[in-house]
């Protein structure tokens, strides 16, 4: 939009073209691009959050699109913010899977405590309320921040 | 794929190769409603020493996993079991479908405040082998490298020394023969070499002979050294 403000000033007047101040620059269409290399749009966090978050709000989710976007989820470089972590709890319930929100919370713990040890405090905290409105169990409440079974692993058969 | 071990069938059975296509073919069964038995869909109450009940879906998809229901996508869209860091759900559960897991999952439909722990535990391993603390351990491979490692420097040692024995090898010198011996020998006296204690402490230098050595006992010391008369 604003390079054809200015290309218009240029054919029709004559003497050298001054550029308004208007703010017809990409900063309105779009908060966060500053970098003005790549033409297309990048996603904001807000609008990746609420996308996540209407992904498990669905009424109607399977079984199978909560573990497709646990996995999708777990593989992107982040630890999900707490309400999609709250929704996914949600959709578990909906689903009748209790052992799977007890994966999902393992997982987060397991991604969080490789960086630092306050994160995982700080998650459950928010998730608190949760977790007890559902009576969901923590990883800790069932023994499992700490191995269990010595099994071999798949490799050593 | 296992339809040999299912040879009294007959032919007509449809071959899925991944899972996707078994999933379109079920949707599309169910879009025209033609389609009658849905139990094939859903875990059996089974046994779990049996084998399990034949029917076109688990001869085609999952004559390796039996019971287990199948209940994502997992990594390949292959209905295996496993257990990887990068991903938390796998595509079937780990165990079998027995009635004592079923009266659970019932139970796992209400209230989970009425889930005891031990429950809880128990649903857990049974949709899953290892908890991530357990298959995230480290195993103690470095032990492993490091003893084979110098097992094997070892090896190249022996090898590298067994190699120069057997190659490097040189006819022995002709110098133990009897007459360079003894003209060896006469050198050595000539050079007056161990006069006190040795050699040359035994030779009589005036007379040209070696000496007459009597001993302790009263009897004669023989010179360990051939001599020459």
């Amino acid at each position: 939009m604003a390079h054809l403000v200015r290309v218009g000033l240029q054919c029709f007047s004559s003497q050298k073209t001054r550029l308004i101040s208007l703010p017809l620059n990409n900063s309105m269409f779009n908060q966060q691009q500053t970098r003005l290399m790549s033409s297309h749009k990048k996603e904001t966090d807000e609008e990746f959050d609420s996308r996540w978050e209407t992904y498990f709000n669905r009424p109607n989710i399977d079984g199978w699109d909560i573990r497709q976007g646990i996995n999708h989820m777990h593989r992107l470089d982040l630890i999900p913010e707490p309400r999609i972590i709250i929704a996914c709890l949600n959709a578990c319930k909906r689903v009748n899977d209790h052992s799977l929100a007890v994966r999902y919370l393992e997982a987060i713990r397991h991604k969080s405590t490789l960086g630092s040890k306050q994160i995982w405090p700080w998650i459950l905290q928010e998730i608190e309320p949760t977790l007890k409105k559902l009576g969901v169990s923590t990883p800790e409440d069932l023994g499992y921040d700490k191995p269990e079974l010595a099994l071999k692993s798949v490799e050593e058969a | 794929m296992n339809v040999v071990l299912f040879r009294h069938v007959s032919q007509k059975i449809k071959l899925y190769s991944t899972l996707i296509q078994y999933r379109t073919a079920i949707a599309q069964a169910q879009l025209h409603e033609t389609q009658t038995h849905h139990h094939s869909q859903q875990p059996h109450e089974l046994d779990p020493l049996k084998p399990p009940h034949l029917d076109h879906d688990r001869m085609t998809m999952h004559p390796r996993i039996g019971n287990r229901e199948i209940v994502g996508y997992g990594m390949k869209g292959n209905p295996d079991y496993f257990d990887l860091a990068m991903f938390p759900c796998p595509s079937i559960r780990w165990e079998v479908d027995t009635p004592e897991v079923k009266k659970l999952r019932e139970k796992e439909q209400g209230d989970w405040h009425n889930l005891t722990i031990e429950e809880k535990r128990k649903l857990y391993r049974s949709s899953f082998r290892q908890t991530f603390e357990e298959f995230t351990q480290p195993e103690g491979i470095w032990k492993w490298s490091f003893g084979w490692g110098l097992i094997a420097f070892a090896g190249l040692t022996f090898i590298y020394d067994g190699y120069r024995r057997l190659v490097y090898t040189f006819d022995p010198p002709d110098s133990t023969s009897d007459e360079k011996l003894k003209t060896q020998l006469q050198y050595h006296i000539a050079a007056r070499q161990g006069p006190q204690t040795g050699l040359s402490s035994e030779w009589d230098y005036e007379v040209g002979t070696w000496k007459k050595n009597v001993g302790k006992d009263g009897k004669s010391i023989k010179p360990i050294k051939s001599r020459e008369e």
